[in-house]
């Protein structure tokens, strides 16, 4: 088993080596994408800004306490997509057009491997910059105590488990359905919005939707609250329950797709 | 010279080809409806123990939001700014043999095409709400003003956009830059939230600037903000900022043409 | 002679939509839908050792691919037994992966974005190589197969024989048992397919490693196996030496002329057996060791525009094969 876990953490650092040496190459197109995600970043920002100034708080939250919400909402999803850049683009187009035949004969698992292809998350180090520094200006909401910089990062960690899972539940619907890759438009909606507020703004029967069953309001949300308000252990319970939920329900649907997959193929 | 059916026909393309896509269409619009319900959801909340803020109410609130979600791809469409310095930069063909003039006026019949269906649908769900007397739908003060209003944004907008994607004529590493202003054009027209909300001094500027003109203007019409003569002079700046575009767009276009031909003759 | 693949009365059959043009039909397809069923595989049986050459042949659509798909556990057969070195193939297992490699022609193992020898890098810890075996091995073939200059370059630089020549170092680095091989020179050019060929069989020769290839090159074919199964509409017509198959159906050519006058059929016929004739043009069907006698003769009594000497085509062996039930 010990050997197992060696094998593909060795692989997997085998594997980011060279798109790391690559980042620095392409630099242009970094300061593109970097462009980007400040300029959406920045107008998201002064959203929050303009509506705090006006109504004080958005629940309990202030605007330092916004700002650590949006930040590492930010930062998750951003991270996320970085680190699985290939599941996150190509899943869709890769399961249509027949390209999982390679990865089915490698003896190695099919849904690592295939998640470690492609990481960006080099090239996106300049646009994840951003929510750190807001996190750093925003430092005087934050309680500061090793206990809870431990529970924020786990939680970030747990809630990127969670996105992960999300985007590889999209992807594998293309096992069933064509032209399934425009539910992330749906999932793009999600971010616009429920990955920007905290859960105080939504009306009773909106919290386990959006904190359980489609989990995106619970990503941002959970663990910049520890980092602000402190550790609470229902939010706690929550989100691990989503997690170990999401997870495993990703690994299932991707195998069952995978059956499907074989079954078909021509 | 391409004639006006030829637009017409443009325009029908663009339809067939976003109908072509069922997934996609419709799952445009319901990230849209996503984000007008945690629109809603904010504001019902902080909106509670509170009738007016700075001149909204709530029900104005959710009506600008949800109008907002109406209009939009027409009055704070982005998208082609980038198309344009990708078309230039990459040389197409599309500029070799249709002139600077009905390049433009080809890609503005494309974005009313893309705009068209996802627009009926979402009339469809505002007349729907309007008929349930949904009580955070305001009707529209005066409808013929406000749609004149909004048609005359769509081309405003649509100039500025356009001039913006020009930037690719002079340089090259445009793509993030160009991001950026589309952005803050529509944030400035009014996307996120209504200009009133903005600080004082920024509303100052804003109303020497275009960017309200293509998107919040219209809005004002139809919530009522605007009294009497004000409306007609509003449509009356509209219709220079228009002009002023004009000039400016042909203007660009031609110098920017120039350089291209020389490069790609 | 240790046999590495054994397959019994297999079959693999596809439920196909049936697909009808027109506005009215799309709609129907909505509410019900026609499926058809293709047997892509019909009750296919043989058994190939260890170290065997087997080249699978038939038109396009013939099963070749299919079969291919379920020896190396792709597919699920629909009925019938397969075994390939002790296992069941679709299972999957890691300790049968391991001893198998599938090259297919024109697709990609090799990670698009970093070079070939990243690639392979990569391949040797899912393989678990040791470190000198895999230096030994990679650098055998990367002088075989000349492409020590090719391989730090980034897989999608790299034009499609050069790809492809790496696929196969891909392919063979952990030294498969089985070395599955479909449509292997598809889009090549002639000199590369050439190459590509020659080190096919000096491998094969070398390792003793069982192959088996799908083309529909009657040249690769003809390179590289001893021993060829035909297949077509899912069911095998051929079973055995090429070269038996060679001397019994391509010991004819044809020729094929065109007449500047036309030509009358009965004063055609004394010349050899005619396979089609139209007034101003004529197909013979001559034994090979008659032909330049015979289109020496044809040149010299008509007025000929044109003339054309060609191969049976391997389709028409096929053809011939199914229609004659013969061998």
């Amino acid at each position: 088993m010990k050997q197992l876990m060696v094998k593909y953490i060795s692989y997997y650092i085998e594997r980011i080596k060279y798109p790391m040496m690559e980042a620095l190459e392409y630099r242009a197109d970094i300061i593109s994408l970097t462009f980007t995600s400040y300029a959406y970043m920045l107008i998201q920002l002064i959203f929050i800004t303009v509506v705090v100034n006006q109504f004080g708080s958005i629940g309990d939250w202030g605007l330092d306490d916004m700002i650590i919400l949006f930040a590492s909402g930010q930062f998750i999803l951003l991270a996320t997509i970085s680190i699985f850049i290939n599941v996150w683009d190509n899943t869709e187009t890769d399961i249509e057009k027949g390209n999982l035949d390679f990865y089915l004969l490698k003896p190695i698992n099919v849904l690592f491997n295939y998640s470690t292809r492609g990481f960006v998350l080099f090239q996106n180090l300049p646009s994840l910059m951003f929510p750190v520094i807001l996190l750093y200006f925003a430092r005087d909401s934050i309680i500061f105590s090793p206990a809870i910089f431990i529970l924020y990062l786990v939680s970030i960690f747990m809630s990127m488990t969670i996105f992960y899972s999300i985007i590889v539940i999209l992807g594998s619907l293309s096992f069933w359905i064509t032209d399934s890759r425009y539910f992330k438009l749906i999932l793009f909606g999600l971010w616009k919005s429920a990955a920007l507020y905290p859960a105080d703004i939504y009306p009773n029967w909106a919290l386990p939707i959006f904190l359980i069953i489609i989990p995106i309001g619970l990503l941002a949300y959970a663990p910049s609250y520890f980092l602000v308000f402190g550790f609470n252990w229902q939010l706690y319970a929550v989100q691990v329950f989503v997690t170990i939920i999401f997870s495993f329900g990703a690994v299932f649907i991707w195998n069952k797709g995978i059956k499907k997959y074989s079954s078909a193929s021509s | 010279m391409l004639t006006i059916s030829k637009y017409f026909y443009i325009t029908k393309l663009a339809i067939i080809r976003m109908s072509a896509y069922p997934t996609r269409f419709w799952g445009a619009i319901l990230a849209d409806l996503i984000i007008f319900l945690f629109v809603y959801f904010l504001w019902t909340h902080l909106y509670l123990g509170k009738t007016s803020v700075n001149g909204y109410t709530l029900k104005m609130m959710i009506t600008y939001y949800l109008i907002t979600l109406l209009i939009g791809s027409f009055t704070l469409v982005r998208g082609y700014a980038n198309r344009i310095s990708k078309d230039i930069k990459s040389g197409d063909a599309s500029l070799h043999f249709i002139k600077p003039f009905q390049y433009k006026w080809v890609l503005f019949a494309d974005s009313i095409g893309w705009a068209i269906p996802p627009f009926l649908i979402l009339l469809g769900i505002v007349l729907l709400l309007y008929g349930i007397q949904f009580q955070y739908l305001l009707p529209p003060h005066n409808l013929l003003l406000f749609s004149l209003s909004a048609i005359l944004g769509t081309i405003l907008n649509f100039l500025i956009i356009s001039t913006a994607g020009t930037i690719a004529f002079w340089t090259t590493t445009t793509g993030g830059f160009i991001s950026l202003l589309t952005r803050f054009s529509a944030m400035l027209g009014g996307s996120l939230v209504p200009l009133s909300f903005f600080p004082q001094h920024i509303q100052a500027v804003l109303n020497y600037l275009p960017f309200k003109y293509t998107h919040y203007v219209s809005l004002e019409i139809y919530l009522g903000n605007l009294k009497g003569p004000e409306e007609l002079f509003t449509m009356g700046i509209q219709l220079l900022w228009i002009l002023i575009f004009l000039i400016i767009s042909k203007f660009i276009w031609n110098k920017g043409y120039k350089a291209y031909e020389a490069v790609n003759g | 002679m240790e046999k590495v693949i054994k397959v019994k009365n297999l079959s693999r059959h596809f439920k196909v939509h049936k697909r009808k043009s027109g506005l009215k039909e799309s709609l129907k397809s909505v509410f019900h839908r026609e499926y058809e069923l293709v047997k892509a595989v019909d009750n296919v049986s043989f058994e190939i050792n260890q170290g065997e050459f087997v080249g699978f042949i038939g038109p396009n659509g013939a099963g070749k691919t299919t079969t291919l798909k379920m020896l190396s556990g792709l597919l699920y057969p629909t009925s019938g037994e397969v075994d390939v070195l002790g296992y069941f193939p679709f299972d999957k297992k890691h300790d049968f992966l391991r001893q198998i490699s599938l090259v297919m022609g024109q697709k990609n193992q090799l990670f698009w974005d970093l070079p070939a020898e990243e690639t392979f890098k990569l391949i040797k810890k899912i393989y678990d190589i040791p470190d000198g075996e895999y230096n030994k091995t990679v650098n055998e073939l990367i002088e075989l197969l000349d492409v020590t200059d090719i391989v730090q370059k980034q897989v999608r630089k790299m034009s499609l024989g050069q790809r492809m020549k790496c696929e196969f170092i891909a392919s063979l680095i952990y030294k498969p048992k089985v070395l599955f091989l479909d449509e292997p020179t598809i889009g090549l050019d002639v000199v590369m397919q050439k190459k590509l060929r020659e080190f096919i069989k000096e491998y094969n020769r070398k390792y003793k490693t069982t192959i088996i290839l799908t083309s529909h090159y009657m040249e690769d074919v003809k390179e590289l196996c001893e021993r060829v199964i035909i297949i077509d509409k899912g069911k095998i017509g051929y079973d055995g030496s090429l070269e038996i198959l060679i001397k019994k159906y391509a010991k004819s050519k044809r020729i094929t002329l065109v007449f500047i006058k036309p030509v009358k059929k009965k004063d055609l016929m004394p010349y050899g057996r005619i396979i089609k004739y139209e007034r101003y043009k004529v197909t013979f069907e001559i034994p090979k060791s008659d032909i330049s006698d015979v289109a020496s003769k044809l040149l010299k009594d008509f007025d000929v525009d044109d003339v054309d000497i060609s191969e049976i085509s391997i389709e028409e062996i096929v053809r011939q094969i199914f229609t004659n039930h013969k061998i």
